[in-house]
Formats: structure tokens, C-alpha cells, sequence
């Protein structure tokens, strides 16, 4: 799945390169191949901690199955465990717990290789009255 | 479980899940509301403490009209839980 299809975001703000539906409406996952000519990479090569975040939130986005567009509402107890660096692949995750009203909580992790950089909770926010 | 000391369990789950450093147990009025004007939680609150509540007690709050009754205050919160618990 192409993510820009599914997000209201656009270049250079979509953090996925590609994405995939586990199940519907619940748990999707993310990658995004970290290159040196991307405008989030800092001089000193390294993939902000704030994007890797964002990456999740565009991933929670596609595991609520919504088109609809969400707004990242909050964060919960993201802990960052890793640095991610040009040249990494960025594998996120994402499952949706519980949403009351338009806020949905989703639990979320990033890894490269195998080792986790981040974890924690994400809340998007859907204007189901639109 | 008695609803005292399930009153007290919540108070302590409340300040533990919502991070809210300032407040005491007891700052916490059981007759008070939780939103707005009481305890002034917002809505995103809300949603990390119905997360919190399925987690720890295994009971749903399935939408904002259930959630009014529930969250009226923590004494209505404990009745919930008590009548809901798994």
C-alpha cells in the first residue's frame, strides 16, 4: 500500500514509504528507508526521535482503517530506546486499542533491525460529526 | 470489594495513569465531578482512564454516553466498576 494514498499528509511530511493493512480497522504496519537526501535527516545523519513519532502516528492513521484524515491528539508514555540513522529501514507498528468519542488510543513500536527505538501510546483524534 | 477501598484503589489509579503529580488522594472529593469543574479532567483524559479501567478491571466504557454516567464522579466510578467488574 502506497501511505500517501491513505493519509492526508504529503511529501516531505509523509513518513512512510510503504505500508500494510494486518487487519482492518485494527493493527497496520509502516517502513520507511531512511535516505541521506531526506529533509528530516539531520547533517549529522540521524532520523529525528520526533519523526520516528510521527511515523507511528501515520501508522495509527492507516490501522484505523479511516479515510477521513485524523489529527494527533496526544501521546502516551513514548519511551525512545535507539537512534535511527541514514541508511536504517524504519519498521513501524500499530494497534488500536480503544477510542472514546473521536479520540482513539493506539499502541505503537518502531525498529530497525529487529531493535526497538521507540515505543509508547498514540491518540488520534477523528471528527466523526464531519 | 467494598466500595470504600475500591474508591481509594481508583483515587490512586487516577493520579498513577494520568501522571497528575500534584494532586493527593486526598484532593479528591468520591461526590465531585471528574470533568470540567471537579478534578478538571479533559477528554483525552477520558480516554487514557477508559484504557486504564479496561486494563485493570476488565470493564468497557463503550461510548460518551455511558462514559457521562461513569465518570459523574469517582463514587459513580466505583459504582460502575463494581457493577461491571469481570
Amino acid at each position: 500500500m502506497r501511505p500517501f494514498e491513505h493519509l492526508l499528509h504529503r511529501h516531505p511530511f509523509v513518513m512512510l514509504d510503504r505500508a500494510e493493512v494486518v487487519e482492518e480497522g485494527r493493527h497496520a504496519k509502516g517502513i520507511k528507508l531512511v535516505s541521506a537526501d531526506d529533509p528530516a535527516v539531520s547533517q549529522a545523519g540521524i532520523f529525528p526521535s520526533a519523526y520516528v513519532v510521527e511515523a507511528m502516528a501515520q501508522t495509527s492513521g492507516i490501522a484505523s482503517g479511516k479515510e477521513t484524515g485524523s489529527m494527533l491528539a496526544g501521546l502516551k508514555d513514548i519511551e525512545f530506546r535507539g537512534t535511527v540513522l541514514t541508511g536504517d529501514t524504519l519498521e513501524t507498528e500499530s494497534i488500536f486499542e480503544r477510542n472514546f468519542g473521536g479520540l482513539y488510543f493506539f499502541s505503537c513500536t518502531a525498529s530497525v533491525s529487529g531493535k526497538r527505538v521507540a515505543e509508547g501510546g498514540v491518540i488520534l483524534y477523528f471528527d466523526e460529526t464531519a | 470489594m467494598e466500595k470504600e477501598t475500591l474508591i481509594e484503589e481508583l483515587k490512586a489509579l487516577i493520579i498513577k495513569s494520568l501522571k497528575l503529580e500534584d494532586v493527593l488522594p486526598s484532593d479528591i472529593d468520591p461526590a465531585a465531578p471528574l470533568f470540567g469543574s471537579g478534578l478538571g479532567l479533559d477528554s483525552i483524559d477520558a480516554l487514557e482512564l477508559v484504557v486504564a479501567l479496561e486494563k485493570t478491571y476488565g470493564i468497557r466504557i463503550p461510548d460518551e454516553d455511558v462514559g457521562k454516567e461513569a465518570f459523574a464522579s469517582l463514587s459513580a466510578l466505583a459504582g460502575y466498576v463494581i457493577k461491571n467488574k469481570k
